[in-house]
């Protein structure tokens, strides 16, 4: 059940109806939507739901344990147990036939032999958001920073909630268990924004990033010899254009129904390529994971404390374990990897300024603001081919091809390459045409915005491709 | 520029906008129901797709669908198509396509050629929509490899489905069939590959019974399920290729799949689609389980750790043998370009009241305005029995050399006396080739038929057991230049 089907609607809007109808006793509220983030996660596969609340059950009682704990020795224990048991069902699920086909070649080149079976497990959807979320309360707990949930309800439902369980927001207790256990609000707040939110995630997923999809990048990476070395190079953007319009609009679309609820769920996306170097670039990149990834790996691995080779060394450690939760295979440990260089050089280039006596916090001329922000786009852009081809020989395939310089081929639409322009532009320009719908739909009157709702799905209608390409990081 | 590097003012709490929950969810509620209207069609067969078909859920969605269609959904229905197929054809293809080869008319039926005898004649439609279904080898890398491979075919496009731990012998878990009708419809495929049967050799519930794999009732009832996957693609006027399962690690296991390849060829045979055995391919010269595969200078593990799936190199093994199969059975066209495309023909021959198959190898230059040389091959076997290795070799040397070789299919002695008189007629008119000189090779008996042939037979004597790489290289090199 995807946000944009039919299925859906009807799912989201009998819930939201029945969510309303009962918030004056917010337990019945919390238990209700509780069940409906269950059914969502069901609808899915059974398998789904059980990981799910197996994983609920498990943190809940461990975080409990801690609490219980505080000033015990024993406590380190707990906590260590509790993040095996997560990571190990993550890495069970994610890891365990990568683990055991690359084992499997490093003896045969060995000339031994092994024969392990590979279990073929598909990981349970949402499975690395919601552990993500685990882990983070539990080390959070640990260092007494953590929101604690009254009940098992209430965590049930931070770990659950429908809008963000299969793709995130990754929510730490901070920012949603206080709105959890808040009393329910009165009205909708901003449904303007909400409104504009949705309709923002529809366009950017169901229209544009389909439209990169169907017309250039999907073809072109699965067979980029057929394509001229100019086409790659646009179908190199168009993807990074497309992962952008597909996981942002995913998360609009998840934040604009958590209003309808009354929930606020963190921001994920800050017009990321408009970043201008690549520190910037993480900054704004799915900020709910790059957040995570710099409290609960790079911190506490000493962060930039222990001088310039083992903060490198640190950022290293940190982007590469950024590739593997993307999934099991080369390409993503050397996407990750490559990050972790660019972080790294980047951190040395700050390093070598400021022994340099050069302010780097001073703002930055526009030829610099300008240089970075190229840089950036094209290092983030290159680096996903290893992000789409997933395996390192599809790649190095696709580089050949690129560096072919071959003048015919294929051929693509020239609204491919209007939508990609219009992406990476509209991360400058965005955030005003938002603020601006959502003024102009503030003034609407209240009977005429059903009616502007309508017009604008039917436009929609009229503009999307046929056909709606799968959520990429549903994937992961 | 940059003003979005500043930071986002904070929403001021008082001054935020607050809808009453009656106000907000109304309103929802009426665009739901007024796209109902607009979307009844498709809500209407959602239902019918899903567990609700048989509920009053199914009455309420045709009600929806009447009173849309009274209230003028059809129309904005109409308006809103009308837009988006003007939105979704291509704005501008911007780089001129490259050197595609000159596609030939979908089935042809031409009569009298030459003038001569009458021959019915048949070019099959190039195939350019494949559709990759089956178990899964085909969610992992078989399917994997097919996906990133079909599309390097000219204007190929491809849609895969893989559904791990399905059969044909389940449609309780997975229905196949019901999946294969509704990607047909959406798809439109002309070629469906399909490989099922890791999961296939259990016993098959009908009605309240179960039947006992392996016995005769079992291969009876596993065989109408095949029977119907290929019927299904047909009526979607698709053709099929079964790849069969390779031999397995576990040797009981392996004679399982030995029963179930051995019901899909004979189903694939006898209802006109093609089982592509992979068996030898995956087996030692004694018979038993191969470990590893050697491509060009890369070696290493055919299968998985569980010796049933494919690795990456051993599904590119496999795929390049199932391809060069569909190349050459239904021209698919040529996937690089150092290879000339391969083009089945048959035309229903008078004399020999039977239909005579060949297949041509022609390079990218051959079009109807420049003509190439042919060279005729007999070679007494059934191309789609070759191994890979001869059919890329005939494709390399075909587009190196500038001309076209054409392989007759089946025995050569019969075909020899309608060479002349109705072969080259025939292939002179389907193919870019030019009748000035014939190049034939063919095994011992067939001189005769050749001296006809002006105005230069070259005569290469070719033992059916010679390899036809080697008559491909030799006869090659006495082209003139």
């Amino acid at each position: 059940m995807e946000f944009p089907t039919i299925q859906f609607v009807f799912f989201g809007l009998a819930t939201l109806t029945i969510s309303w109808l009962v918030r004056q006793n917010k337990v019945v509220q919390s238990s209700f939507l509780l069940f409906a983030s269950y059914f969502f996660a069901w609808r899915f596969q059974p398998l789904f739901l059980a990981t799910l609340v197996g994983s609920t059950l498990v943190n809940f009682y461990v975080g409990r344990l801690l609490v219980r704990l505080k000033g015990d020795p024993r406590r380190k224990v707990v906590l260590v147990t509790g993040l095996l048991l997560n990571l190990g069902t993550l890495g069970f699920y994610k890891y365990y036939d990568f683990f055991v086909d690359n084992l499997g070649d490093l003896l045969a080149f060995l000339d031994l032999s092994v024969h392990l079976p590979l279990l073929e497990l598909v990981a349970p959807l949402g499975i690395s958001f919601y552990t993500f979320q685990a882990v983070a309360y539990l080390v959070d707990t640990y260092r007494d920073k953590a929101v604690q949930p009254r009940n098992l309800l209430d965590f049930a439902l931070f770990m659950a909630f429908f809008p963000k369980f299969a793709a995130g927001p990754i929510c730490r207790t901070h920012q949603l268990l206080p709105q959890i256990m808040a009393p329910a609000p009165a009205a909708i707040p901003e449904l303007s924004r909400a409104v504009a939110l949705i309709a923002t995630g529809l366009v950017k997923k169901m229209l544009l990033a389909s439209y990169v999809a169907q017309k250039l990048t999907t073809d072109a990476f699965l067979s980029p010899s057929a394509y001229s070395s100019l086409e790659l190079v646009l179908a190199v953007f168009a993807y990074t254009a497309q992962v952008y319009l597909d996981f942002s609009g995913y998360t609009d679309i998840a934040r604009g129904v958590g209003l309808l609820f009354g929930y606020d769920l963190p921001e994920n996306f800050n017009y990321p390529y408009s970043a201008t170097d690549i520190g910037d670039f993480w900054r704004r990149w799915h900020i709910t994971f790059s957040t995570w990834l710099r409290e609960y790996i790079y911190f506490p691995l000493g962060g930039s404390r222990d001088g310039p080779m083992r903060t490198y060394l640190n950022l290293m450690i940190t982007f590469v374990a950024c590739g593997i939760w993307h999934g099991a295979s080369w390409g993503f440990i050397v996407w990750g990897g490559l990050h972790g260089v660019a972080l790294s050089a980047y951190k040395a280039s700050l390093d070598v300024r400021r022994k340099m006596g050069i302010d780097t916090d001073s703002p930055r001329p526009l030829w610099l603001l300008v240089g970075g922000w190229f840089l950036t786009i094209n290092f983030c852009a290159f680096a996903r081919i290893f992000f789409k081809t997933n395996d390192i020989p599809t790649a190095l395939e696709y580089f050949r091809a690129l560096f072919a310089f071959t003048y015919r081929g294929n051929g693509f639409d020239l609204g491919v390459l209007f939508v990609t322009i219009s992406t990476i532009a509209l991360n400058f320009f965005g955030r005003r045409f938002f603020d601006g719908f959502v003024g102009w739909h503030e003034r609407l009157r209240a009977p005429i915005r059903p009616v502007v709702w309508v017009g604008m799905m039917l436009l929609l209608f009229a503009l999307k491709p046929y056909g709606m390409e799968a959520t990429i990081y549903f994937a992961f | 520029m940059f003003e979005s590097l500043k930071p986002r003012v904070s929403l001021d709490e008082a001054t935020r906008e607050k809808t009453p929950p009656r106000v907000g969810i109304l309103s929802l509620w009426g665009v739901v129901v007024a796209l109902s209207f607009y979307g009844a069609p498709t809500i209407r067969e959602e239902v019918e797709k899903s567990p609700l078909a048989e509920s009053p859920v199914r009455g309420v969605a045709a009600a929806i669908e009447s009173v849309g269609n009274a209230l003028g959904a059809g129309a904005a229905r109409g308006l809103v198509d009308g837009i988006r197929q003007r939105v979704q054809a291509p704005l501008l293809v911007l780089v001129q396509p490259l050197g595609a080869p000159d596609l030939l008319p979908a089935t042809t039926a031409t009569a009298a050629v030459s003038g001569e005898v009458a021959r019915h004649h048949i070019s099959p439609k190039p195939k350019r929509r494949v559709l990759v279904i089956g178990a899964s080898s085909i969610q992992f890398a078989l399917g994997v490899e097919l996906e990133h491979e079909v599309p390097k075919y000219p204007g190929a496009k491809v849609k895969r489905l893989g559904k791990l731990a399905t059969s044909l012998a389940r449609p309780d878990f997975f229905d196949w069939p019901a999946t294969l009708e509704t990607l047909a419809r959406q798809f439109h495929p002309d070629l469906v590959i399909a490989n099922f049967g890791g999961n296939c050799a259990q016993d098959i519930p009908v009605g309240s019974q179960m039947i006992e794999a392996g016995t005769p009732k079992w291969r009876k009832e596993y065989g109408a399920r095949v029977k119907q996957m290929i019927d299904i693609a047909k009526k979607h006027g698709a053709e099929s290729i079964y790849i069969g399962m390779p031999n397995m690690r576990d040797p009981a296991f392996a004679e399982k799949m030995k029963l179930v390849n051995s019901v899909q060829e004979e189903v694939a045979r006898a209802e006109g689609a093609t089982f592509v055995s992979t068996w030898a391919m995956t087996s030692e010269a004694d018979g038993s389980y191969r470990e590893t595969v050697q491509i060009g200078k890369k070696r290493g593990l055919l299968r998985t750790s569980d010796g049933v799936h494919f690795k990456p190199l051993g599904a590119k093994f496999i795929v390049d043998h199932v391809l060069a199969v569909a190349e050459r059975t239904f021209s698919l066209g040529a996937s690089d370009p150092t290879l000339a495309r391969a083009e089945a023909h048959s035309f229903e021959s008078p004399s020999l009241a039977r239909s005579v198959e060949y297949v041509g190898y022609l390079p990218k230059k051959a079009t109807s305005e420049s003509k190439v040389p042919v060279a005729v091959i007999f070679h007494d076997g059934k191309w789609s029995d070759w191994p890979t290795h001869p059919h890329r070799m005939l494709q390399k040397t075909a587009e190196a050399n500038g001309f076209a070789w054409v392989v007759v299919n089946g025995a050569a002695a019969p075909i020899a006396p309608v060479l002349a008189s109705e072969l080259m007629p025939d292939l002179t008119t389907a193919l870019p080739v030019d009748g000035r000189r014939w190049l034939v090779a063919g095994p011992p008996g067939v001189e005769e038929a050749i001296s006809r042939l002006a105005p230069a037979p070259v005569f290469e004597a070719v033992d059916p057991a010679t390899d036809l790489t080697d008559v491909a290289v030799n006869v090659a090199s006495r082209l003139p230049k």
